[in-house]
C-alpha cells in the first residue's frame, strides 16, 4: 500500500534511527505549534475574564495585532507543509481521517498502557498512533472553523448577521476548546511522559530510534520503512 | 406678541394658525407643554400640512392656504351664534357698541366689496366707514363749556348701527358649510375647533392666539391678523394671561430691528416715517390722535429729533423735521426689487440677510442684481447673493457690478441687547472674538458714518445739514452701550417739570417715557426710541443690586404668573402682557382668581398687580372721561385700550386697513378655485405686478388649468431663513442636507412618484428640482366639491455652502399684502412631476 | 438596575432635534456628508459620529395619524448583552447603573455591535487588516453626570421631553404621564423600559405601540450570548479541569510504575 520509502537514518548511541519527520513536515509543526500557542494565549486574554486586563488598552492593541499576525502564520503552516512535502502532507491527512479496529483496541488500552506500562496491550499503530491521529483530526477540522470564523469575525463585521458573527464567536471558542483539550494531552504525552520522549526528539531531529518505531508505531515501521529496507544496511550490525 | 412666550403657560387653549412653533420657535413648546400638562390646556393646530406642531395637538384641522379669513370667520361666526363671546368685555372693552356710519355697506350687500370702492384708483374711500358721531357738551381745559363730538353709542349689542350687529350680519356668511367648501376642512373637526377655542370665552379662561408668516404673507396678511384679533376681543382674551394675539417673529432680534424701525414706512417706536405730504412737523403731528396716549406722539417725536440732531434740533426749525427723509412711495420689498430690475437703484446694501434666496420671483429678483452698480454684503459667511455673479449660469465677465463682502461678526460675537417676540430685551454680552476680520456690524457702521461724515465735511451746501449735524458721539471706537444709552433717551439739559422741579439731571438716563409725557421741557431729551425709555435705566433686580434694568436676571416671578419682572426688561415700560387693564373686569376687580394679573386696588386708590399696569396707575375704574380732554383725559376709567382714540378694541376698523374695516375673504392671486364667497376673486386694493409678463423671467401669473396644485412654503427647525448661517454649519448641514418637496401619498400615486425620487416643480415663474418626501401628513382637499392637491416645501436653499439645493423662491409669486406690502409666499399654483 | 435614569416622553417631543445637536457639541463628533433621500431623518442610522437621533415615524390609527419622534441611543440595559460580551471590559455597568463605555479600554472586537437587542454601539474601523477600531455608543455623558450635570441632551431639551434624575422618580413621571395621556383619549399610551431587560436606563413614554417607533415590542436578550455564556464558557473552565486532572492522576500513575522509554533490544 504505501509506495513512500523512508531511510534509515543514522545511530544514536546504540539505538539505530529511522527518519519520521521530513524538514517540511516538523517545520509545518513547529510554526502551527507556535502560531497555535501565541494565538491560544492571546485569545484567552478575551475568553477568560480574569485575563481582561490584557485584552484593552496598549496591551489590548498589541495581543489584537499579534492575534491577526499568527492567524496568518496558522493559516500558513499546513501551506508550508503542502508546498514542500505534499506526499506526507497527503499521506498524513489521509492517514488522520483512517480509522479502524487497531484505532478502538488502542483507544480501550491507552488508559492501562500510558498509566501502568502495559506492554504488548496496544494494537500497532501507523505513523500517528491514534491519540495523534485523533489530536490532528481536531486540528484539522478546528483549523477550517477558526479560519472561517475568524475571518467572519475579523473581515466580516457590520456586512454578515448579527447572528452569523455571535455563532462565530461560539463555534471559534468552542473549536478552542476542543483543540485546548487535545493539545494539552499531546504536550503532556510529549513531553511530559516517560515512554514519549522519543516523540519530541523526533519533531526536532526528524528522527526515531527503531525501538521506538518499533513499540508506537509498529504498523509504520514494518509497512513503510522495514519492508523497504530490510535488505539494506542495517548500520547497528555493521559494528 | 401682546403677551410673551412665558405667559403661554396660562393658556387653557392654543390655537397655532399660520404658525409652526415647534418647528420654528422650539422653546415655545416649553410653555404650551406646560399648559398643557398642569392646566390640561387643548392644543389647536389649524394648518395645511401635519406639522412638527400638528403632532402635539390635540386637535389637527387642516386648511388650504390663503384661506384663513374664512377659517377665522367662521370663528367669529360660531362665537357670536352661539352666545359663546364675554359679553361683559364686548360691551366695555371694545367698539362692540359704537354706530357705524349709516352709509356703510358690506360685502354682503355689495358681492365682496365694502362701500367706497374707486375702480380709477383701485382705492377705497373710508369715509362711510367711519363712526357716527353725537355732540356733547364738556368743560374745556379752561373750565368753559363747549360741544364735542364723540362716537356715538348704541344702546344694545342688537342695535343695527351698531360695530357688533354688523360683525354679526358680516360674519353670518361664514358658516361651518362655507368653511368646509372653501377651506377644506372637514365641518366637523372645524366644528370641534370652535368649540374648544370659543370655550375660552368664559370669564376664568384664557386662550391664545399664535401665528406667523402663514398668516402675514398673504395677500390678505393684515386681514388675517386683523381676523384673529377679532376673534380674540370677543373672546375677551386680549390683555389677560395666557391669551392675546401673539406673533412669532422669525429671527431673534427681528422684533428689535421692527422696533427700531427695520420697516420702510416707520421712525423707531412705531411713529410713523413721514411723508413728502407733510410738510412740516405740524402737519406731520396731526397724525397722531388727541384722544388717546399717542397724544404724546409729538413729544416722542422731538425726542427722537433731539437725539439725532442735537443742538442743531431747535423749536424754530422745527427740531429739524425737514432732515427727515419723507417717502413718497412704497418702498416694501417687491418695488424695490422692480425698481432694481429697471435699473432704477444703483446702489445695495445687505445686511444679515440673504435676498437672493428669500425674495419672491427670485430669478426675476436677482437679474436685478446685475443691475447694480454695486452691493455691499455684511455677512459671516459667502452667500447667493454675494456670490451672484458666479452663481450657476452666470458669466462673471458679463456682470459689472462691483460686490463688496465685510465679514462681520457673530451675535455670540458682539455685545448688546436683544429683544425677543414677547418685546423682552435681554443683554448679551460677547462670548468670543470674531474670527480674522470680521467686525461687528456696528463697527462697520460707525466707520462708514464717519467716513461719511468725512466726506461731506467742506459742503456747505445746505442738502448735507442731515449728515454734517448729526449726533454721531458713540466714542472714537463706537461703544454700544452709548448707543444704548441714547436709544434709552438722556437729558441734554435739566429736565423739568411744570413746577420747575428737576426730574432728570442733565446727562442722566431717562427712567422712562413718562418723563417725556409730563416734561414741561420736554425738548431737552434726547431719546433714540420712546418705548425703549427706562431699559437702559438703572433699576432694582429684585435682590437690592441696581443696573441696567435690560442686564437684570433677577429670577421672581411675583404671583406665579411667569411676568418675572427683574428678568431684563420688556417693552413699553418693562409691561409684559399689553392691555393688561383688560385682565381685570370693568369694575377693576380680576376676571377670576386663576387669571389675576393686574387690578384695582380701592384702599391705595391704584391699579396694582403682578405686571406693570398697562394704564394710568391712579386712574379709577369709575372714572369719567372729559370729551374735552386731551390724550387720556378724554377716556374713562374702563376704556382699556388707551393707545386707541376711543379707548377701545376695534372689532371694527374705521381707519387703518386699505381693503376694508372687517376681514373679508379673497382668494390669494393663484387660486384654484373662485372665489365661493362672493364675485370678487382677489384683494381689490393689491397691485399685481406684471414687469416682462409673458416672457421667460417675469411677473407672471398661473391658473389652475396648467398649474393646479396649490404650493406653499415653510420653514424647518435645522436651517434658518435663507440659509446664510445654517446652511454653513455642518450639524445643522447634516441634519437637513437639501432640497425636497412633501406630497400626499394620493398625489404621488397619481404621478407616479415614489419616496425619494427626483421630481420637478414649475409654476409660472420658473421650476426647481426636489426631492419627493411622500407622506401621510399631506391629504387632498375637496374645494367647492372638487378635489385639489396641496403640496409645500422648505424654502431656505440655494447653491452656496454645505447644505445646497433650488430655491422655492423661484417659484413664487410677485404680489403683495394690501396693506404691509409683505409678499405672498405661502400660497400660489404649481405643478408636480417625475424626472425621467 | 440603574439608580438613575433618563426619562423619553415622546408626546413632550417636537423632534426639533436638538438632542442630536448638542450630543454631538458636547462630545465633538463631526458631522457626516448626508444626503436628502425623502425623510426628515438625518443621519439615517446612529453612527461612531452620531450617538443620538430622533427617528420620525408616520403611524395612522383609528383614523388618527400620529407622528411619531424618538430619541434613540444606549439603552442603558440592566441586562446588557453588550457588557456580558465586552471581553475587555470597557463597557461596564457604572455605579449608576449606566453603561459606561471606556473607549480606551475597547480593542475594537466588536462583539458589542453585534450583541445588542437595540443595535446601539457602533464601530468606529480605523484599519480593517489590523482590527483596529472603536466603539462608540451614547453614556448618557457620564462625564458630565459623574460632575452634577444633566447630560447634554436633556440640558437642552426645549419642550422637557427628556427628562433626568431618579430612576423611581423618573419612572413614577413616566406612570403618571401615561395616565393623564390616556385620560385625554390617548389610548396606546405606555411605558416602555420600566422591565423590559430587566428595567432600561432610558424610560420611554409612548403613544403608540413600539413597533410603530421602530422599538422591539418585547427586546430579548441575544439567544447566542446566552449560549456563549451558558455553554461556551462552562464548557471550556470543566474540559480544562477534567483534562488536567487525569493528566495529573496519569502523571502520578506514571511515576509509580516508573515508566520509561523502551531501549533497542
Amino acid at each position: 500500500m504505501a509506495t513512500i520509502t523512508m531511510p534509515l537514518a543514522g545511530v544514536r548511541g546504540r539505538q539505530v534511527l529511522v527518519v519520521r519527520f521530513t524538514a517540511a513536515e516538523r517545520a509545518a509543526h513547529w510554526v502551527h505549534f507556535v502560531a497555535f500557542s501565541v494565538l491560544l494565549v492571546t485569545g484567552m486574554f478575551i475568553y477568560l475574564p480574569w485575563l481582561h486586563a490584557f485584552a484593552g488598552g496598549a496591551a489590548g492593541e498589541a495581543s489584537r495585532l499579534i492575534h491577526r499576525g499568527a492567524a496568518v502564520l496558522f493559516i500558513a503552516a499546513p501551506l508550508v507543509y503542502l508546498v514542500f512535502s505534499p506526499r506526507e502532507f497527503l499521506y498524513s491527512l489521509k492517514e488522520s481521517f483512517t480509522w479502524g479496529a487497531d484505532d478502538v483496541g488502542w483507544l480501550k488500552n491507552a488508559w492501562g498502557y500510558y498509566s501502568q506500562g502495559k506492554l504488548g496491550t496496544m494494537p500497532p499503530q501507523g505513523k500517528y498512533n491514534s491519540g495523534q491521529k485523533l489530536n490532528a483530526l481536531t486540528q484539522i477540522i478546528s483549523f477550517g472553523l477558526f479560519v472561517i470564523t475568524g475571518l467572519i469575525m475579523w473581515f466580516g463585521k457590520g456586512s454578515v448577521p448579527s447572528n452569523v458573527f455571535l455563532a462565530s464567536v461560539i463555534v471559534h471558542d468552542l473549536a478552542v476548546i476542543a483543540t485546548v483539550l487535545l493539545f494539552m494531552l499531546h504536550l503532556y504525552l510529549v513531553v511530559l511522559h516517560p515512554m514519549m520522549r522519543e516523540s519530541i526528539t523526533s519533531m526536532f531531529e526528524g528522527t526515531v530510534t527503531r525501538a521506538f518505531a518499533e513499540e508506537h508505531h509498529g504498523k509504520w515501521y514494518s509497512e513503510r520503512v522495514l519492508r523497504k529496507r530490510e535488505e539494506e544496511f542495517d548500520p547497528l550490525s555493521k559494528k | 406678541m401682546t403677551n410673551h412666550w412665558v405667559d403661554l403657560k396660562n393658556s387653557d387653549a392654543v390655537l397655532i394658525i399660520g404658525g409652526n412653533p415647534a418647528e420654528n420657535h422650539p422653546i415655545s413648546f416649553k410653555w404650551i407643554t406646560a399648559a398643557m400638562e398642569e392646566r390640561g390646556a387643548k392644543l389647536i393646530v389649524v394648518d395645511p400640512r401635519f406639522n412638527r406642531s400638528a403632532s402635539k395637538a390635540d386637535l389637527y384641522a387642516p386648511i388650504r392656504s390663503g384661506t384663513d379669513i374664512v377659517f377665522l370667520g367662521g370663528l367669529v361666526n360660531y362665537v357670536i351664534q352661539n352666545k359663546l363671546y364675554n359679553e361683559e368685555y364686548v360691551r366695555s372693552f371694545t367698539n362692540a357698541l359704537t354706530s357705524i356710519s349709516a352709509d356703510y355697506k358690506g360685502p354682503a350687500e355689495l358681492d365682496g366689496y365694502f362701500s367706497g370702492f374707486k375702480q380709477s384708483n383701485a382705492a377705497y374711500d373710508p369715509a362711510t366707514w367711519q363712526y357716527q358721531t353725537e355732540k356733547v357738551s364738556a368743560k374745556d381745559g379752561s373750565g368753559n363749556e363747549i360741544q364735542v363730538s364723540v362716537p356715538k353709542q348704541a344702546a344694545s349689542l342688537d342695535d343695527p348701527n351698531s360695530v357688533f350687529a354688523h360683525l354679526a350680519k358680516h360674519y353670518a356668511r361664514y358658516t361651518p358649510d362655507l368653511v368646509e367648501r372653501v377651506c377644506g376642512t372637514p365641518q366637523a373637526t372645524f366644528l370641534q375647533v370652535a368649540q374648544t377655542f370659543a370655550a375660552t370665552g368664559s370669564a376664568d379662561k384664557s386662550g391664545t392666539i399664535l401665528y406667523a408668516m402663514g398668516q402675514t404673507q398673504h395677500t390678505v396678511g393684515t386681514q388675517n391678523v386683523r381676523a384673529m384679533a377679532i376673534l380674540q376681543l370677543l373672546l375677551g382674551n386680549v390683555g389677560v394671561p395666557g391669551g392675546g394675539v401673539n406673533a412669532l417673529r422669525g429671527e431673534s432680534n427681528v422684533q428689535g430691528s421692527t422696533d427700531m424701525a427695520l420697516l420702510f414706512g416707520d421712525l423707531p417706536g412705531y411713529l410713523g416715517l413721514p411723508t413728502s405730504a407733510q410738510a412740516d412737523l405740524k402737519t406731520f403731528l396731526t397724525k397722531f390722535d388727541n384722544t388717546s396716549y399717542w397724544s404724546n406722539g409729538g413729544r416722542f417725536v422731538t425726542t427722537l429729533l433731539k437725539a439725532w440732531w442735537g443742538d442743531a434740533a431747535t423749536k424754530e426749525n422745527d427740531y429739524a423735521f425737514n432732515y427727515l427723509p419723507k417717502s413718497s412711495g412704497n418702498y416694501s420689498w417687491i418695488p424695490l426689487f422692480e425698481a432694481m430690475y429697471k435699473g432704477t437703484t444703483k446702489g445695495l446694501f445687505v445686511m444679515g440677510m440673504n435676498p437672493y434666496v428669500s425674495g419672491p420671483n427670485a430669478r426675476l429678483e436677482r437679474k436685478g442684481f446685475e443691475n447694480l452698480d454695486w452691493m455691499v454684503v455684511m455677512e459671516l459667511f459667502d452667500t447667493e447673493t454675494s456670490s451672484f455673479w458666479r452663481a450657476p449660469g452666470v458669466n462673471p465677465q458679463s456682470i459689472k457690478t462691483e460686490v463688496f463682502l465685510l465679514p462681520a461678526a457673530d451675535g455670540l460675537e458682539k455685545s448688546g441687547s436683544l429683544t425677543t417676540s414677547g418685546r423682552l430685551i435681554q443683554w448679551r454680552n460677547r462670548v468670543a472674538a470674531p474670527p480674522g476680520q470680521a467686525q461687528e456690524d456696528i463697527w462697520i457702521l460707525d466707520k462708514l458714518m464717519k467716513a461719511i461724515k468725512a466726506a461731506y465735511k467742506d459742503s456747505s451746501a445746505a442738502r448735507d445739514r442731515p449728515i454734517l449735524d448729526l449726533v454721531w458721539n458713540y466714542g472714537d471706537t463706537i461703544d454700544v452701550q452709548a448707543v444704548a444709552r441714547e436709544i434709552n433717551g438722556y437729558a441734554l439739559a435739566d429736565v423739568k417739570d411744570a413746577s420747575n422741579k428737576v426730574l432728570v439731571p442733565k446727562g442722566a438716563v431717562l427712567p422712562g417715557f413718562p418723563t417725556i409725557a409730563t416734561a414741561a421741557n420736554y425738548d431737552a431729551i434726547a431719546c433714540g426710541c420712546w418705548i425703549y425709555s427706562g431699559y437702559f435705566a438703572p433699576a432694582d433686580d429684585g435682590s437690592g443690586v441696581t443696573m441696567p434694568a435690560v442686564k437684570r436676571r433677577g429670577q421672581k416671578d411675583p404671583g406665579g404668573m411667569g411676568t418675572y419682572p427683574f428678568w431684563g426688561w420688556a417693552w413699553p415700560a418693562n409691561r409684559r402682557i399689553l392691555y393688561n387693564r383688560a385682565s381685570a373686569r370693568p369694575d377693576g376687580q380680576p376676571w377670576s382668581e386663576g387669571k389675576k394679573l393686574v387690578w384695582w386696588d380701592a384702599g391705595k386708590k391704584t391699579w396694582t398687580g403682578y405686571d406693570v399696569p398697562d394704564y394710568l396707575a391712579t386712574k379709577a375704574p369709575d372714572s369719567k372721561a372729559n370729551p374735552a380732554g386731551v390724550g387720556l383725559a378724554a377716556q374713562a376709567g374702563t376704556d382699556a385700550f388707551i393707545m386707541k382714540a376711543d379707548g377701545k378694541g376695534w372689532l371694527f376698523a374705521p381707519k387703518g386697513l386699505n381693503e376694508g374695516p372687517l376681514p373679508e375673504h379673497y382668494e390669494p392671486l393663484e387660486s384654484p378655485t373662485a372665489n365661493l364667497l362672493s364675485k370678487l376673486q382677489f384683494n381689490p386694493v393689491v397691485k399685481i405686478w406684471d414687469t416682462d409678463k409673458g416672457k421667460a423671467i417675469g411677473d407672471n401669473v398661473g391658473t389652475a388649468d396648467k398649474f393646479p396644485i396649490v404650493c406653499t412654503t415653510f420653514r424647518l427647525t435645522e436651517h434658518w431663513q435663507a440659509g446664510a448661517m445654517s446652511r454653513n454649519l455642518p450639524w445643522l448641514a447634516e441634519a437637513q442636507p437639501g432640497m425636497f418637496v412633501e406630497i400626499s401619498k394620493e398625489l404621488a400615486a397619481e404621478k407616479g412618484i415614489g419616496n425619494g425620487d427626483s421630481v420637478e416643480i414649475t409654476s409660472a415663474r420658473g421650476k426647481i428640482r426636489a426631492t419627493a418626501l411622500v407622506t401621510m401628513r399631506w391629504k387632498s382637499y375637496m374645494i367647492g366639491g372638487k378635489k385639489v392637491h396641496h403640496i409645500g416645501m422648505p424654502w431656505h436653499y440655494s447653491w452656496v455652502g454645505l447644505a445646497t439645493g433650488d430655491s422655492a423662491n423661484d417659484l413664487t409669486p410677485h404680489v403683495g399684502d394690501g396693506n404691509s406690502s409683505i409678499p405672498e409666499y405661502k400660497a400660489f399654483l404649481v405643478d408636480v412631476n417625475k424626472v425621467g | 438596575m440603574s439608580s438613575i435614569a433618563m426619562l423619553v416622553d415622546t408626546s413632550k417631543c417636537t423632534a426639533c432635534r436638538g438632542c442630536q445637536i448638542a450630543c454631538k457639541q458636547w462630545w465633538d463628533l463631526a458631522a457626516t456628508r448626508t444626503k436628502q433621500t425623502g425623510s426628515y431623518e438625518n443621519p439615517r442610522d446612529l453612527s461612531p459620529e452620531t450617538w443620538s437621533r430622533v427617528t420620525f415615524n408616520e403611524y395612522e390609527a383609528g383614523g388618527k395619524l400620529q407622528w411619531l419622534f424618538l430619541n434613540l441611543g444606549c439603552m442603558h440595559c440592566t441586562q446588557a448583552a453588550c457588557v456580558d460580551v465586552c471581553p475587555t471590559g470597557a463597557l461596564q455597568h457604572n455605579d449608576t447603573g449606566f453603561v459606561s463605555l471606556d473607549r480606551e479600554q475597547c480593542n475594537g472586537c466588536g462583539y458589542c455591535v453585534e450583541a445588542c437587542p437595540f443595535r446601539i454601539p457602533r464601530l468606529d474601523v480605523v484599519n480593517t487588516l489590523t482590527g483596529e477600531a472603536k466603539a462608540s455608543k451614547c453614556t448618557l455623558c457620564q462625564d458630565r453626570v459623574t460632575n452634577g450635570l444633566t447630560p447634554a441632551c436633556v440640558k437642552t431639551c426645549p419642550p422637557g421631553a427628556l427628562q433626568f434624575g431618579d430612576r423611581t422618580a423618573m419612572l413614577s413621571v413616566a406612570r403618571k404621564r401615561v395616565d393623564t395621556l390616556k385620560a385625554q383619549g390617548v389610548a396606546q399610551a405606555r411605558t416602555y423600559g420600566e422591565t423590559e431587560l430587566g428595567g432600561l436606563g432610558r424610560l420611554y413614554v409612548l403613544t403608540a405601540p413600539p413597533t410603530a417607533y421602530g422599538l422591539p415590542e418585547a427586546p430579548e436578550y441575544p439567544a447566542l450570548v446566552n449560549l456563549w455564556h451558558n455553554l461556551a464558557q462552562p464548557l471550556g473552565y470543566a474540559g480544562a479541569g477534567l483534562m488536567t486532572a487525569g493528566l495529573a492522576v496519569n502523571w502520578l500513575l506514571t511515576r509509580r510504575a516508573r515508566l520509561s522509554n523502551v531501549e533497542e533490544k
